[in-house]
């Protein structure tokens, strides 16, 4: 019998939170844009974590790497 | 580089037992239909990654690895479900196998298991496009050029930054819908405080001037500057016993004014001809039913279009001739662009009209509270009234905008 824990990593692919070549080249790019307007360190970081690191390409995830952690709602 | 070496697929897609031994070189599979040629594509994405693209991620509903990956006779035995593979990595010069169950997919045995073996293996894992199914080669084919760069977006998982681009923008639109809306508060407070102190216009120094002339009526001390925390009261004592309230009478006529203008605004007769007009659109749109979700729907067509493997529709499994479905959600797909399009005049025309509501709001509070300080008080009934009606058609209009 499957624990609710098995069936739930089970369901999920094994590269879900894996982020493709070529769209971590174009967020790095992006960032490094952003680094030279001078854009804050912190915001730059928050973004990265987001959207190399964790790969959480959600709105809520996103909103609060630019706005910092629930000032964004 | 890796270069596959064998193979061995147990219950997995459609294949029962399966050994093939490509000795590293390229190789071709051919049969009739549902033979399993695109199962041992599968499989050898599944051993590498653990991963089958077409079973996962966007658009793929309720399939899965774990319900679909291991063979309809074996579908609740996902331990069953085996690919094992043989390859040699040149760079290294090592044979290596990956041993992978469904039930396990995450988890795969791994011979010989050592860091830079899995730095390979994990290079895989950022190139989705090293899989091509039939229908991926064919689309590519058969595109037209205009819509080629599209597809070779797709196979580089470009999604991703689309994906991203889309909540970017959303948010981007929420945040000037925010500021815009912040931007009218603060005209209102601005408006309120000019007609409050009786001054042509808010500048800092008359603000000031105008302030520290009625504090000296009150006796207090005149304040040195205006700073962002600056309160005008400050020093004004507050007495347990309740004051006598006075109204200042040309604030009280400048607000009546205001309420009157406002009043006149959303009554003029190109006021209501506007708003009947968008009253008809906004009923025109929600009747298409498809309005709230076209984002969602058009995601879906999207995805039956990618599916359709020119014999029935991924979805509902219904039998169409090839031109007659891409025909079909064609035209669907332009309906929803049609009311995106429609929707999204809407949402311009209607900011306006929740501007002029909060406005009106505004002015209609200080109205009523200067209706509870005269005496003999005015009934406040009617205006609370017209009050839940303001805000009961402002959550109406607010809902139609994203």
């Amino acid at each position: 019998m499957e624990t609710e824990y098995e069936t739930e990593q089970m369901d999920k692919p094994a590269n879900d939170a894996v982020l493709a070549e070529v769209p971590r080249q174009i967020f790095e790019a992006t960032l490094g844009r952003l680094r030279a307007q001078k854009a804050p360190d912190e915001l730059i970081q928050r973004l990265r974590k987001a959207l190399v690191q964790d790969v959480s390409l959600t709105e809520p995830a996103i909103r609060d790497a630019l706005f910092g952690p629930g000032d964004g709602s | 580089m890796i270069r596959v070496e064998k193979i061995h697929i147990e219950d997995f897609r459609g294949i029962r037992d399966l050994t093939l031994t490509f000795d590293g070189r390229n190789f071709g599979v051919c049969g009739p239909n549902g033979t399993g040629k695109s199962g041992i594509v599968d499989a050898i994405e599944f051993g590498l990654t653990g991963n089958v693209s077409r079973l996962s991620g966007e658009g793929t509903g309720d399939v899965s690895i774990q319900k679909h990956g291991p063979h309809v006779d074996s579908r609740d035995r996902p331990d069953k479900a085996r690919v094992v593979l043989t390859l040699t990595i040149p760079s290294l010069k090592k044979t290596v196998t990956i041993d992978r169950t469904v039930k396990n997919a995450n988890k795969p045995t791994i011979t010989p298991n050592d860091s830079a073996v899995d730095a390979v293996l994990a290079q895989v894992g950022l190139h989705p496009e090293f899989v091509l199914s039939r229908r991926e080669l064919i689309s590519y084919v058969i595109t037209t050029p205009g819509n080629r760069s599209a597809e070779v977006q797709a196979l580089l998982r470009l999604d991703q930054v689309d994906k991203v681009r889309g909540i970017l923008s959303r948010i981007a639109n929420a945040s000037a819908k925010e500021a815009s809306s912040t931007d009218g508060e603060q005209r209102r407070a601005a408006d309120a405080l000019v007609r409050a102190l009786e001054i042509a216009q808010l500048n800092g120094q008359k603000v000031l001037e105008a302030a520290n002339g009625a504090r000296s009526v009150l006796g207090l001390p005149s304040l040195a500057a205006l700073t962002a925390t600056t309160s005008l009261t400050e020093g004004l004592s507050t007495s347990d016993a309740a004051p006598q309230s006075k109204i200042a009478k040309a604030q009280a006529t400048a607000d009546i004014q205001a309420l009157r203008t406002a009043l006149s605004a959303v009554t003029s007769e190109k006021a209501r001809a506007d708003q009947s007009a968008l009253l008809e659109q906004l009923s025109a749109l929600a009747s298409e039913g498809d309005f709230a979700e076209g984002a969602e729907r058009d995601q879906l067509l999207q995805t039956a279009l990618k599916l359709f493997d020119d014999e029935t529709c991924p979805v509902c499994e219904t039998p169409w001739k090839p031109e007659d479905f891409r025909k079909h959600i064609g035209s669907r797909r332009e309906q929803l662009a049609e009311i995106a399009k429609r929707r999204s005049a809407i949402e311009t025309e209607l900011a306006p009209i929740i501007a002029t509501t909060d406005e009106l709001l505004d002015v209609l509070r200080s109205a009523r509270k200067l209706a509870t300080q005269v005496t003999p008080a005015i009934e406040t009934t009617a205006f609370d009234a017209f009050g839940t009606i303001l805000s009961a058609g402002r959550k109406q209009l607010v809902v139609f905008t994203p």
